[in-house]
């Protein structure tokens, strides 16, 4: 719609007078500051001088007053200091507000009052301190409430003094950078998505707008759903999953905040680091401090406490680079096994037997007599609840061995010391040598008990796969691989390395978590979980041990797989792992980011043409560009990237089959024009020119895509089909790929 | 503080200064401590701060912060038991 030239006027002086309002602050503050800066400093000065004389005899009780003295000046210092960084963050948010003072107003009537306010929201409260007029509220504030909890009507919130009734007559979204109002909007809901604000902003007809406000509707339900344990979002690429996701925990948060929990009950499970920069772009409300994001990988190295762990990344770049093919196909099919749920129900039986069949007691002995025997001791645990966790039980019978030893410690001692004192040598440290006897004796003592009451995850596992009958045993009624025996001997030589396989190192967490538990994440109350389709059985199951009482939202879309073939059955499998009371499955199936040429030519890409919705916004047609020869494929690409500069996009990527492709491409580009790296591990910000791997563009969306290298060497098997449907879904308006040499098949 | 006071029985034993121990130092590769050394360190703790140390559990005792930290827990658990109960020197003795 078009804001009317009233409105507009309107809008812009109140943008004014907040941002006016906000520097006169900041100057003053900053005036005070300086002066109390240099306040500190005299203080300082002052304290040593007047005190330093008193300081070497400061305690003895003459100089009472002296310290009196001292701790006078030493106090108001640390008073001044401590104001000072209080006021450095209000800095900061005056320097924030400044920039971008509010994203949205709703014009609120209290029930008891005639005329409508307007309650303009943004990140943090702004108030003229001589008329009390709140120019600003902070989005956590009671009021704000009403702006995420409800459309135009009647309302009502919960303030400390009571719950408040009214009426919204408006609801408007802002989009104001660097202190100017870019555009605003009117809408009843709220509309997440920069692309569908922008289209509102514009002159969008009646029936976009209705398009968009469906879109948002069905957002908007999975945004807003208390009900559901276990929500699982399918969405096609470009739907918007990963907003959703994210408004989700603004969301949910917000409602934590009402009633006092705090953010960090939230936590969300990304794919890559540079998810989490895109975050804070996506939705400023949420900041970093707020929400926990959490790698996958990082939950692996916290409970095996190693570093030592291949990540997902470098499996991929293996899987993606190596040339024989055999070895490429044991590495997935090893991969695909062990985090299967085959596999998990192997291990599970495997834990079961673990007291009966697993743990080698032996006898104790202690003083010279027999306290436990092999069998007792076996009895002992097999008698214990079995509901609770292996290594507690364990625990518990360790510490039932040591409290009898204790019981006899006092006669032991005894016999020690009169040993001792029979030897004239030790006359003097009579005491000391039999207590160090004791503790010699005691530390072996407890190092043969801990061989069976201390859990050794990792021999275990590698027991598990050395001991083939037992391995085939325990797998009685489950169908194994083909190639299991291959698999086995693989698994059993990767062990021996420092390093371990991404595959052995979630089995080796599920292990732990389900024989000794971890609790590091048990206050979580919702996890989000994004890009779900990447995760097999076995990640569910991890994270299902891990946040055991929390509420999941899942997203993902099975099109987008890397190394692995996914349906839409993977959400019934999730739903029997998670298992949680009440679950939804959510289906988001139009596809608003991309321009419909791209959406077409990606699409050619998907085994089933049926569920993606375009929306109707056009632009240029993909190409597919061959070159004669390297070199002029490079020109080609400079040139398509000063074609897109000069088009104003803003985020160009090269977007490459594998890491190795990319720094090879680097090396090519990087004196011709500037250009950035993205490797595993990298943080930076996604505006500029920048060459990517395809495993690491996923989730994320660019202006521009040059998806290079699409010969048939690089792409010809049913696994690149899906890589070449996420390169080409990352693009927003414009998309072309470049090659040299035969043209991939799955192009033709 | 519990550290200062470990710290201090420790430089006794070892003739140092105690100003020079700091709570991550692993004393026993540091400064060479024989195993009567340990002996005598736990002897002094448990007349110092009137506890038991098990034998059992000296062998974790790596870092000056593992005995200040195994003898927190001690007079915690110590406290909420009836007074002179916490050094059982029949144990020992």
């Amino acid at each position: 719609m078009e804001n009317n030239a009233f409105d507009r006027a309107f809008e812009e002086e109140r943008l004014k007078k907040t941002i006016s309002l906000a520097k006169e602050q900041l100057s003053a503050l900053r005036a005070k500051r300086e002066e109390k800066e240099d306040e500190i400093v005299y203080l300082k000065k002052e304290m040593t001088e007047v005190t330093a004389h008193s300081i070497p005899n400061l305690w003895s009780t003459d100089n009472f007053y002296d310290l009196v003295q001292l701790s006078q000046y030493a106090n108001s210092v640390s008073d001044k200091a401590a104001g000072h960084d209080h006021e450095s963050n209000k800095i900061m948010t005056l320097e924030r507000i400044i920039d971008s003072p509010y994203f949205a107003r709703i014009d609120f009537k209290f029930d008891n009052k005639d005329a409508a306010e307007n309650i303009y929201i943004g990140l943090s409260t702004l108030l003229d301190e001589q008329t009390y007029k709140i120019y600003v509220y902070d989005w956590r504030s009671p009021v704000a409430s009403v702006f995420y909890r409800f459309t135009t009507g009647k309302v009502s919130y919960e303030a400390p003094a009571g719950t408040i009734h009214g009426e919204v007559s408006l609801k408007r979204q802002y989009e104001i950078k660097d202190g100017k109002l870019e555009y605003f909007f009117d809408a009843d809901i709220q509309i997440i998505d920069e692309f569908l604000r922008l289209l509102l902003s514009k002159n969008a007809s009646p029936s976009m707008k209705s398009i968009v406000e469906t879109i948002q509707r069905d957002q908007d339900i999975i945004i807003r759903d208390m009900e559901t344990d276990l929500l699982m979002v399918q969405g096609v690429a470009g739907s918007g999953k990963t907003s959703v996701a994210l408004h989700r925990a603004a969301y949910l948060m917000y409602k934590g905040l009402s009633s006092n929990l705090s953010s960090n009950d939230i936590v969300i499970i990304s794919p890559n680091t540079l998810f989490e920069r895109y975050i804070s772009n996506v939705l400023p409300e949420l900041g970093e401090n707020n929400v926990d994001t959490v790698l996958f990988e990082q939950i692996l190295r916290s409970v095996l406490k190693t570093e030592d762990i291949q990540s997902r990344n470098e499996y991929l770049e293996c899987l993606l680079t190596s040339g024989d093919k055999k070895y490429r196909d044991l590495l997935k099919s090893s991969m695909e096994f062990k985090c299967s749920d085959k596999f998990t129900g192997i291990l599970k039986r495997f834990i079961t037997e673990l007291p009966n069949k697993r743990i080698e007691f032996s006898d104790v002995y202690y003083d010279g007599k027999h306290i436990e025997t092999r069998q007792l001791l076996k009895m002992k645990l097999l008698k214990q609840n079995k509901g609770a966790l292996l290594a507690f039980r364990l625990e518990q019978l360790e510490k039932s061995i040591t409290e009898s030893i204790h019981e006899k410690r006092k006669m032991r001692m005894k016999k020690l010391s009169s040993i001792i004192s029979r030897q004239p040598v030790h006359v003097f440290e009579a005491e000391e040598v039999a207590r160090m006897l004791s503790i010699l004796e005691s530390t072996a003592l407890i190092k043969n008990i801990r061989k069976f009451t201390r859990l050794d995850c990792f021999s275990l596992y590698k027991e598990l796969f050395a001991d083939k009958n037992s391995f085939y045993r325990l797998a009685k009624g489950i169908k194994l691989p083909d190639n299991i025996e291959e698999i086995i001997n693989f698994t059993l030589k990767n062990l021996e390395k420092d390093r371990l396989q991404y595959d052995d190192a979630l089995a080796l967490v599920f292990l732990n978590l389900k024989t000794k538990g971890y609790t590091d994440y048990a206050g979580i109350k919702q996890v989000v979980i994004d890009e779900a389709q990447d995760y097999h059985p076995i990640h569910f199951e991890i994270l299902n041990a891990l946040f055991s009482k929390a509420r999941f939202t899942v997203l993902g879309d099975v099109n987008q797989t890397i190394g692995k073939h996914e349906d839409i059955s993977l959400y019934d499998r999730l739903r029997n792992i998670l298992n949680r009371k009440k679950s939804a499955l959510v289906t988001l199936d139009k596809s608003f980011r991309c321009t419909s040429e791209i959406l077409a030519f990606s699409s050619q890409f998907l085994d089933s043409k049926s569920g993606i919705r375009s929306f109707s916004r056009s632009g240029d047609v993909p190409k597919v560009i061959a070159a004669g020869s390297p070199s002029a494929l490079d020109d080609l690409i400079i040139e398509e990237i000063s074609t897109c500069q000069e088009k104003g996009y803003r985020s160009i990527a090269l977007v490459c089959k594998t890491e190795q492709d990319s720094i090879s491409l680097h090396e090519r580009l990087k004196s011709r024009t500037d250009i950035r790296l993205v490797k595993s591990g990298t943080v930076i910000d996604l505006s500029g020119v920048f060459i990517i791997p395809v495993y690491m563009a996923k989730g994320l969306e660019f202006d521009a895509v040059l998806l290079c290298d699409v010969d048939n060497r690089h792409y010809n098997s049913e696994d690149d089909k899906n890589l070449l449907y996420i390169a080409c879904t990352r693009a927003l308006h414009r998309l072309n790929l470049f090659y040299t040499g035969d043209k991939s098949v799955l192009l033709q | 503080m519990l550290f200062k006071k470990v710290a201090e029985i420790l430089a006794d034993i070892i003739e140092i200064d105690a100003d020079d121990i700091e709570p991550e130092t692993e004393f026993i590769k540091e400064y060479g401590m024989r195993a009567i050394d340990v002996a005598k360190l736990v002897i002094n703790c448990e007349k110092k701060f009137k506890i038991t140390i098990h034998d059992e559990d000296v062998h974790g005792f790596k870092r000056v912060n593992d005995i200040v930290d195994y003898i927190e827990e001690k007079l915690s658990e110590n406290a909420a038991l009836p007074s002179d109960k916490g050094r059982e020197s029949w144990y020992y003795k």
